[in-house]
């Protein structure tokens, strides 16, 4: 019977195994670090460093400086001494980045230059705040959050949605953050809401972890917020809380590509943003670490608080080192996350999760057209057929078939039975066309 | 440890997991679910039956290792292979020349797959094929059919319930209990019964897709209906059972996009009802599913569900 259960349950259209195997694992934070490596760039924008080799510095001063001052301010994640600058090639944006390196003192010296204000303060008052902490969002995409709640500010927001779906499997760090910091992320909320004045407030978390609805509603009555916030427990099927897919489900309206979700009067935060928006505002404290999850082949899996910048080591050292078949270790989500090349890496504001793999390759074989990947495309686009044009060169076809609504979630390379990478396909052709564009 | 992982670690981007429903289980599952009526059929033929399908399997392996060495591919064999044996084995009548079954494997595996470029690439079904080139080069011994008798049975030459030579009244609950169990002449595989119990796991495993066989059994029975027949026997008799489970499900030779799997397959019952109420073959089960396969790629350049946001893409500003 178990045998005929597990045939059924992976013969589904998209079946992916949760993998949450951290649930019960308290935050902890990581020690200091002995280093940090912080790559000068925020979603793309370059800083020039301000600090020198040699230069001491304190924990959350000012250290990099970008030309838009829109931007948010570059702070040190540690006090210490800057040890220098190295390159450093962020796996997202493909480019080699200046990297500050800072040895830590031991001591962690807070730089004081953001002080607790309150709820009474204007909405003026708020947004700067949220600039100075540096914030950018925590979710995996790292927009600078000052700029994606001014531009709300300008505009009716109906919906103030924040993200607590976590639906890349192995993760689990959102779920502790509610589970303890349920109270922060209350608080968090009202500064949001003062600032966007939304319609509706919607909390969303996965229906996996419906144990949180009982907790938040709590916190939510005692934090006053009560009527105002509603919590929904949504289906989890990934990548059911990327930001146009909850949109979709949360309000039934469609962000087009290249369209924002302001355009359809939404705003999405991510909770772990949400209290970091809490720590800046009521306690004067600047984005210097993150809670990620340490997990699959490691001794010790855990939700770590860590310092970004940390190099990715401290935290597996930190978990009892990898097993022995490890074959890859993953920065970020299982589905959307880009494998290290070196233990060295830095985790950066971006990383929810690390995430240790054995280094199984797959069989390829050829394409019977069965339509799984177009069962589990989130958007309705036919992979197989993105990737035939793909692999042909023919990107114009591709551009016809609307790859551009492609977000890379990786569902199509997940469900194909005869192992082709068909995002990866999908991403070359994508590239391609935005190079072609660049270049005409 | 770190230079240690370095000196293995692998390089992979996103997704980094892979559901493992590989291509090779949905074929081992097809091939497993193929057995149950394949043993219906031994069960009703005896030897007759089991000869034609040895000799299907092992001629199918020959002609792919041979269209293989040919190409100058791997000899890696796949699934594909024994399910097209039995598959075309199932559809051939009990009693075959075994030298015409051994044909028919040749042409299905090296003309109709191999040529056009082998697993995944076929436009027709290799065993419809197979069993339409078979139909017009051996009209005679392929209708041919004998009663069943089990094993040890002298094989006695009678006509298929559908050119009407059964003995049992129209209608009847006899007729049913032949057809289900296979209890009246005709293919390998012409018992019911056996073949939906077949069909049935394949979509409760969601192997295929269960939008398309429904769609072409109730379009068989409808028309049946509209043409005042039984549509019960209709449905039951001849190859639409075996059809909705087997070949209307072909993932390779039939349309991606669900819509156009129930387009393909109401087209499949209208051409079948067609053929045999008003053409003068008996059954039309195997042209109205090649004649569809043709069809696919119409099908699936003109039938594809809109992709969300797609409609803000064209209306909005380019």
């Amino acid at each position: 019977m178990k045998f005929i259960s597990s045939l059924t349950r992976k013969a589904k259209s998209l079946d992916m195994p949760a993998y949450k195997l951290t649930t019960g694992d308290p935050i902890k934070d990581l020690p200091l670090p002995e280093k940090v490596v912080l790559p000068l760039m925020v979603y793309g924008a370059e800083y020039k460093p301000v600090a020198k080799k040699g230069d001491k510095v304190l924990t959350g001063e000012e250290i990099a400086r970008c030309e838009n001052p829109a931007m948010p301010p570059f702070y040190a994640t540690i006090s210490g001494e800057v040890a220098g600058f190295i390159k450093y090639v962020d796996p997202i944006f493909d480019v080699i980045v200046n990297s500050i390196v800072i040895k830590s003192d031991g001591n962690d010296q807070w730089a004081e230059n953001i002080r607790p204000i309150t709820l009474d303060a204007s909405v003026e008052e708020l947004l700067e705040q949220v600039r100075l902490a540096g914030i950018s969002g925590l979710g995996g995409a790292g927009f600078p959050l000052y700029i994606k709640l001014k531009s709300a500010c300008g505009c009716p927001v109906e919906n103030l949605i924040i993200n607590g779906m976590e639906c890349e499997p192995y993760v689990t760090a959102d779920y502790r953050l509610m589970l303890e910091e349920a109270a922060g992320i209350m608080n968090g909320i009202k500064v949001l809401q003062k600032i966007t004045r939304p319609q509706n407030t919607v909390l969303a978390i996965s229906d996996e972890y419906s144990g949180l609805i009982e907790p938040l509603k709590i916190a939510a009555r005692e934090s006053g917020i009560g009527e105002s916030l509603s919590i929904k427990a949504l289906t989890t099927i990934h990548p059911s809380g990327a930001e146009k897919i909850l949109i979709k489900t949360i309000t039934g309206k469609v962000v087009g590509p290249g369209k924002l979700p302001l355009d359809v009067g939404a705003s999405v935060h991510n909770t772990g943003t949400i209290k970091a928006v809490s720590d800046a505002v009521f306690k004067g404290r600047s984005l210097v670490d993150r809670v990620i999850t340490v997990t699959g082949k490691v001794k010790k899996r855990a939700n770590l608080r860590v310092r970004i910048g940390t190099p990715v080591i401290d935290a597996i050292e930190y978990c009892g080192g990898l097993d022995d078949d490890t074959g890859r270790v993953v920065l970020g989500g299982p589905m959307t996350g880009k494998t290290a090349y070196s233990l060295d890496h830095p985790i950066t504001a971006r990383a929810i999760c690390l995430l240790a793999l054995n280094g199984h390759k797959r069989q390829e074989s050829a394409c019977i057209r069965c339509g799984r990947c177009i069962a589990a495309c989130p958007v309705g686009l036919a992979p197989a057929e993105l990737f035939r044009y793909s692999r042909a060169g023919k990107f114009e076809d591709c551009e016809k078939e609307n790859i551009e609504l492609c977000f890379d979630c990786g569902n199509c390379s997940f469900a194909c039975p005869s192992g082709i990478p068909l995002v990866q396909y999908i991403r070359v052709a994508k590239r391609e066309i935005m190079l072609r564009k660049v270049t005409a | 440890m770190n230079s240690a992982f370095k000196d293995k670690s692998r390089l992979t981007t996103g997704p980094h997991l892979w559901g493992g429903f590989s291509t090779n289980r949905i074929m081992l599952i097809t091939l497993a679910t193929l057995l149950i009526p394949a043993a219906g059929g031994v069960y009703q033929y005896g030897e007759q039956a089991l000869w034609v399908i040895v000799v299907c399997i092992v001629a199918c392996y020959a002609a792919d290792i041979l269209c293989r060495k040919l190409r100058g591919q791997p000899l890696r064999p796949d699934m594909g292979t024994p399910i097209t044996a039995l598959l075309l084995a199932l559809s051939l009548p009990p009693g075959l020349p075994l030298w015409i079954a051994a044909l028919g494997s040749f042409f299905g595996i090296c003309i109709v797959k191999e040529a056009f470029g082998g697993l995944g690439q076929n436009i027709f079904n290799p065993a419809l094929g197979a069993r339409a080139f078979l139909l017009a080069s051996f009209a005679a011994p392929m209708t041919r059919w004998i009663e069943p008798g089990g094993f040890g049975a002298d094989a006695i030459t009678t006509a298929s319930p559908l050119a009407g030579g059964t003995a049992a009244e129209p209608g009847g609950l006899e007729l049913y209990q032949a057809l289900l169990f296979g209890d009246a002449p005709g293919v390998i595989a012409s018992g019911a019964l056996f073949l939906m119990v077949g069909g049935l796991i394949l979509v409760i495993l969601r192997i295929v897709d269960f939008r398309a066989p429904v769609a072409y059994i109730v379009s068989v029975a409808l028309i049946a209906l509209a043409f005042g027949e039984d549509p019960a026997f209709h449905v039951l008799a001849g190859g639409v059972i075996f059809g909705a489970f087997f070949f209307i499900t072909d993932p390779v030779t039939t349309p991606v996009h669900w819509p156009g799997r129930v387009i393909f397959a109401v087209g499949a019952g209208v051409l079948t009802m067609l053929i045999r109420l008003l053409g003068a073959a008996p059954d039309g089960v195997t042209y109205a599913i090649l004649i569809m396969n043709a069809l696919t790629p119409l099908i699936d350049r003109y039938i594809k569900p809109g992709p969300m946001g797609a409609k803000e893409v064209k209306s909005g500003p380019a």
